[in-house]
């Protein structure tokens, strides 16, 4: 039981949290790209 | 930033969180479980691209409005790109799932068409110079691979007797058998995917719109200058 597909649970625990932690970041990243996108246009905009 | 924009940050936050802490593990799957809440949310959204693709074309056909032409091709071009994640994240899988990344699954054959299709939209449009020209050709172009769309993504993979993909989520019974927590992630991540979808296309088509006030300007003078020039010639 503490053994699936040759890992323990605890390394795939902190596999878990690697990945989870990698996504937040991407979509975090990607999210301040976004409003940055939208504030440029909405200042070109009032322009 | 507006209401709805930090409202979708914390909904997509939330989401990523509950796939790795609240939803189960389904019991074939194991860890590569998470893949539900990233993979078919992207190929939902390519689905939902392809289609709004398809009806600015339709809208530009009837009306002639240039900013359909440019939802159309934004919508595609988004399309494109949410098709090639969930083929990257499929391909992930099936090395995870079957040792290979490429098994020529009907599914992943499919979806390669799917590919084929809209990144030759965006070659052709690239191809036409004439923007009413490039307009017209796209909005034609678009509506006849909608048609494609529900057989590529929907009845093809589900007509081959075999396929190394999972079941999808409402199974061939036509019943939905998955755990009702994992369902709740599922649902509220393709939510925020479509939500994050409508976000860009309406960047891209901004972007695309201030691409050409910024050009229309240049070509004007452009003309100016030559005819400047022809009459400088001729005098």
């Amino acid at each position: 039981m503490t053994e699936l597909l040759g890992h323990s649970v605890g390394d795939r625990i902190v596999a878990d949290f690697v990945v989870l932690a990698v996504a937040l970041v991407t979509w975090g990243a990607l999210f301040a790209y976004l409003v940055r996108l939208e504030k440029l246009f909405r200042r070109t905009g009032k322009k | 930033m507006r209401w709805w924009q930090g409202f979708l940050f914390v909904w997509m936050t939330a989401t990523l969180v509950a796939g790795f802490v609240y939803a189960p593990l389904a019991k074939k799957l194991h860890e590569y479980t998470r893949i539900i809440y990233f993979h078919i949310p992207a190929a939902w959204v390519s689905v939902v691209a392809f289609t709004v693709a398809g009806f600015e074309a339709a809208r530009y056909l009837a009306k002639r409005d240039p900013v359909a032409d440019l939802r159309s091709a934004g919508a595609a071009r988004l399309g494109l790109l949410f098709c090639a994640l969930a083929t990257v994240t499929g391909m992930l899988f099936a090395k995870a799932m079957w040792g290979e990344y490429w098994n020529w699954d009907p599914r992943q054959v499919t979806i390669f068409f799917l590919l084929l299709i809209y990144g030759a939209y965006l070659t052709l449009r690239a191809a036409v110079e004439d923007p009413e020209r490039r307009a017209r050709v796209s909005a034609v172009y678009a509506l006849i691979a909608l048609v494609t769309v529900p057989f590529l993504m929907f009845v093809l993979p589900r007509l081959s007797a075999f396929t190394l993909h999972p079941e999808p989520i409402v199974n061939r019974a036509g019943k939905l058998e998955m755990h009702p927590r994992m369902f709740g992630v599922f649902l509220s991540s393709t939510g925020a995917f479509t939500v994050l979808f409508f976000w860009m296309l309406s960047l891209d088509v901004r972007a695309a719109r201030a691409r050409e006030a910024r050009e229309r300007p240049a070509e004007g003078a452009g003309k100016g200058e030559e005819i400047g020039l022809d009459r400088a010639a001729r005098a």
